[in-house]
């Protein structure tokens, strides 16, 4: 594993059966910013030609005066023979205003890593995928240098905090299991995936950005995405600095089911693109499994929708584990205790479940929880379950008045007995560790 | 040969007092005004010549001048008339001066000489300065609420002459311009609403202590109908305040308030509506806009989202300090305008994004719509709702919710204690005043210091919680101390605005 800062002179170190690399990445990644250029373009300059050709013959091209068609080889420009001459002379204007050198240079000024199809440091899962461009761009350090499981958690943005509880959960307990975690990095389940695989001491995870490495989804993301490029890495195919445009979340999300061993759908809506990764994954002959959610919600209807077609169920991450073919590799064997271990959900202000305190598995919520409640408490706990509801539901459901309902549902969240997702209340399943236990303790002490 | 008559005219949005004075001299025939007189008042010379001679009176075949002073300011609109037609017939002796010096007259002539109602009476009144006030029949209801000032009123300018001469008595005064019925018409009873204990609970806190309320909810859950009911939970305004109201009203020269004048006004303007008539201006005279004509009452804006941010901008003046001041070339103006804010939002764009997972919105529509909402207008609210589609149950339930008169009830006792304490609502008291009059107890201290701890409440966001969880105590029958379930309810209230958008991570 290469820090990125030195990574694409140890890359070039690295291939020693290949002279002039250098000037082989160079010309890739000018090629790679050329205007237009897509991953199946890229792909036909780098992979079924030589990169440096292709520079050279396009900075060799002629201007339209004497125009003469391009070579087989050449990538096709929308509009068939046309297209593509109008393509290669746009092109060519460009490459001759650029020097492929100041743009290696450049990357390795911004401590931004590239990788050729060729070169060791290059997934060695990709190899053969027609899908992929043949050029990687990363932050951090890439994990694909060795045989090391990967999984995908893909999901919703709008996400419950069921799913969310579970993504960061599947995340951390498949970090700790020794997997590197793969997903983008958007709002909802990727975020808490990430976040969670962050949490423990386990695996780095891996982000796959939509755009350039530098260019984070949302301002609310930018401290988990600096998080993952410290301890993980972030990959794109995209030149640095290209904006996240909407054509390229496709192309994401194949290359996000091309790294993974296995892909995990935690919650997606019925047309939800997370089931574009699964089916992606499908092709490719890699699992998918679904994390099974409740009927009424719209959040978990794709995923829900995958399991009838199919799809293994993930209720817990020895399933995920098994589909890797690596169960007993989970800290403390391979127990079947679901998806939810002896955690709070005492969360921090971002949302994140917070980390837990050791205090081992704890009976299932009933009646020795719920000894120290007020009656008030009790009657906001029965009308309760794991569906969120809101202010007015609980009032409604317990019969208190609106002030006597807040108080007790403050007073509940301090206790560890729901969680309380800005606004929306559910139950929660276990009682916690004895840190959360009194009734002061709150998130803003914990945080 | 010559009179003085006062009387009071309109010039931009300002009233001021006038002396009308007519001299009548040996000469050609002939009629002039002058004064700065607007159009309108320049064209009285031929009203109160018609209105003189279908009255029976003679038309002094001499040469009339007539000053408006003070000279140099406008005088618009056809106020004036009545002055000039009686300091015609007190310069040619028709009248005494003594008859006609202890009045002031305000009213616009018909050619067949019968009053006609004016603009802003209620200010021209005021300004007349006089003990005595003529006015046309039509527009005296509307001045009867205003204090000291001896009204008379007469339905046609022989009436006004007949009783200035004590041949006949002034006209009874009508009563003030009440159209009762006409809110309980427009505006539904809370008794409709069907569910929704925590919006209703809402609205009879912000009702109590004019505290403004944001309602978030889809399509369909009843925010405009809640937000209606507001102005009709709230207690009947005092002698001062719906004078204040009635002269701004006045000012707008249309209809009168369409409540009664002691109600608390209702403005709910389009979101379409120009600025000028949300704010105040116009061309023709600077007229107090929406937020003034709100003033007492209550400002309702409907899908928030949909105002243009200008709009939502020029709203923070008046939330701030209660008035807008408009400046234009010819005048700067101050018109007061205190309201209570109350509106409805829809917490993302395709309406669902309320309960957790089941927004369809892209992540680029919904930080665009995020955008609009946020911002300073968004801390100005002391309660943000979020609302949900009630339920099937709770719409075929034949039992209906608390009847508005009910709840008047109880938020007029809590105004009550409210303005003993502080002299105003609790939505107005200042942080000075919230540590010396609205004492807490330690747990509902605790209580609001967690919250600030955990970095969820403001320093604004404090006093707001503080002053809402007062005005609660009060409706439930604590006037001393605030506990910790007041306090409770009141964090309860302020919802985030993440929160009402179901997305309290990312």
């Amino acid at each position: 594993m290469v820090a990125a800062g030195e990574a694409v002179s140890a890359a070039v170190a690295a291939s020693g059966e290949r002279k002039a690399s250098t000037d082989e990445l160079a010309a890739a990644i000018a090629l790679a910013e050329l205007p237009r250029m897509t991953p199946a373009r890229l792909r036909r300059l780098l992979v079924e030609s030589r990169a440096p050709d292709s520079w050279r013959e396009l900075r060799a091209w002629p201007s339209s005066s004497n125009r003469r068609p391009a070579p087989d080889w050449f990538p096709s420009g929308a509009g068939g023979r046309h297209g593509q001459a109008e393509l290669v002379e746009l092109w060519a204007r460009t490459a001759r205003r650029v020097e492929p050198a100041e743009r290696l240079a450049a990357y390795r000024r911004s401590g931004t890593g590239a990788a050729l199809w060729w070169q060791p440091l290059y997934p060695a899962v990709l190899g053969g995928d027609p899908s992929v461009s043949g050029l990687l761009f990363f932050r951090g350090e890439l994990p694909f240098g060795r045989p090391v499981p990967s999984v995908a958690v893909v999901g919703t943005r709008s996400a419950t905090p069921y799913g969310r509880d579970v993504a960061y959960e599947l995340g951390r307990a498949l970090s700790e299991a020794g997997v590197v975690v793969v997903s983008g990095l958007s709002e909802g389940i990727t975020a808490c995936a990430q976040a969670g695989a962050l949490a423990g001491e386990g695996m780095a995870p891996v982000v796959v950005a939509v755009g350039g490495v530098d260019v984070v989804g949302s301002t609310a993301l930018s401290p988990l995405w600096d998080r993952v490029a410290a301890r993980g890495a972030v990959v794109s195919e995209v030149p640095l600095s290209r904006r996240a445009d909407k054509w390229r979340f496709p192309w994401r999300n194949r290359l996000v089911a091309a790294l993974a061993d296995v892909v995990v759908v935690v919650e997606s809506h019925r047309e939800g693109a997370a089931l574009a990764t699964a089916e992606a994954a499908a092709r490719r002959d890699r699992p998918v499994l679904a994390v099974p959610g409740s009927v009424r919600s719209s959040a978990s209807r794709g995923s829900n929708a995958l399991i009838s077609d199919g799809c293994t169920p993930c209720l817990g991450p020895e399933d995920v584990l098994v589909a890797l073919s690596l169960a007993g590799r989970q800290q403390g064997g391979a127990r079947r205790t679901g998806l939810l271990p002896a955690a709070p959900r005492c969360r921090d202000h971002a949302g994140f479940p917070l980390p837990v305190a050791p205090g081992g598995p704890v009976a299932p919520g009933g009646s020795a929880v719920t000894d120290g409640c007020s009656e008030e408490e009790r009657a906001v706990l029965d009308g309760l379950d794991d569906a969120p509801a809101t202010l007015a539901t609980v009032t409604a459901r317990s019969g208190l008045a609106v002030g006597a309902a807040a108080l007790a549902l403050d007073r509940l969240v301090g206790r560890g007995l729901v969680s309380d997702g800005g606004g929306w209340w559910c139950r929660l399943p276990f009682a916690p560790p004895p840190v959360c236990g009194t009734a002061e303790c709150t998130v803003g002490d914990l945080g | 040969m010559l009179s003085c008559v006062r009387s009071a005219s309109l010039s931009g949005s300002q009233v001021r007092p006038v002396l009308v004075e007519t001299h009548v001299s040996n000469g050609l025939p002939g009629f002039t005004v002058v004064g700065l007189p607007d159009a309108a008042c320049r064209e009285s010379r031929d009203r109160v010549r018609a209105a003189l001679m279908s009255s029976g009176l003679k038309w002094p075949l001499k040469r009339v001048t007539v000053n408006l002073a003070p000279s140099g300011v406008r005088k618009v609109g056809a106020g004036l008339d009545l002055a000039i037609a009686v300091g015609l017939l007190a310069a040619v002796g028709e009248l005494s001066q003594e008859q006609v010096g202890d009045f002031a007259f305000v009213g616009e002539l018909g050619l067949d000489g019968s009053l006609r109602p004016v603009r802003a009476a209620i200010s021209l009144a005021a300004a007349a300065g006089k003990q005595a006030v003529v006015l046309p029949v039509a527009s005296a209801g509307e001045v009867s609420a205003l204090p000291g000032v001896a009204l008379h009123c007469a339905p046609t300018l022989s009436a006004v002459v007949a009783a200035l001469r004590g041949e006949r008595d002034w006209a009874s005064v009508p009563p003030a311009v009440g159209k009762e019925g006409n809110e309980a018409e427009s505006v539904p009873d809370l008794a409709q609403v069907k569910g929704q204990p925590l919006a209703r609970r809402a609205l009879e806190i912000a009702a109590a202590g004019g505290h403004h309320l944001l309602l978030v909810g889809p399509s369909g859950s009843g925010k405009t109908m809640l937000g209606s009911c507001l102005a009709s939970l709230m207690p009947d305004l005092g002698p001062e305040q719906s004078i204040e109201v009635a002269k701004l009203h006045s000012l707008t020269g249309g209809d009168p308030p369409s409540t009664s004048p002691s109600r608390p006004p209702l403005r709910a303007p389009h979101h379409r509506m120009p600025l000028v008539s949300l704010v105040g201006g116009g061309s023709s005279g600077t007229r107090p806009g929406e937020v003034s004509l709100a003033h007492n009452g209550v400002l309702f804006l409907d899908e928030l989202a949909e105002f243009p941010p200008a709009a939502l901008d020029a709203l923070r003046q008046p939330l701030e300090d209660g008035s807008v001041t408009i400046a234009r070339a010819g005048e700067r103006v101050r018109f007061p305008a205190r309201f209570t804010l109350v509106a409805t939002a829809s917490p993302c764009p395709c309406g669902e994004g309320g309960t957790p997972g089941s927004c369809r919105c892209s992540a680029m529509s919904r930080s665009r719509y995020d955008n609009r909402l946020s911002g300073p207008l968004a801390d100005r609210f002391d309660m943000r709702v979020s609302l949900e589609r009630p339920r099937a149950e709770d719409l075929l339930e034949s039992a209906s919710g608390e009847p508005t008169a009910t709840v008047k009830a109880r938020v007029g006792r809590a105004r009550s204690i409210a303005v003993a304490r502080g002299g105003c609502p609790n939505g107005l008291m200042t942080p000075e005043a919230l540590g010396r009059l609205a004492p807490i107890t330690s747990a509902a201290a605790l209580l609001a210091e967690r919250r600030v701890r955990g970095g969820r409440l403001s320093a604004r966001g404090l006093h707001r919680a503080w002053r809402v969880a007062r005005t609660v105590a009060d409706l439930d029958g604590a006037p001393v101390e605030i506990d910790e379930l007041h306090m409770a309810e009141a964090l309860a209230l302020d919802g985030s605005s993440k929160a009402l958008r179901g997305s309290a991570q990312w």
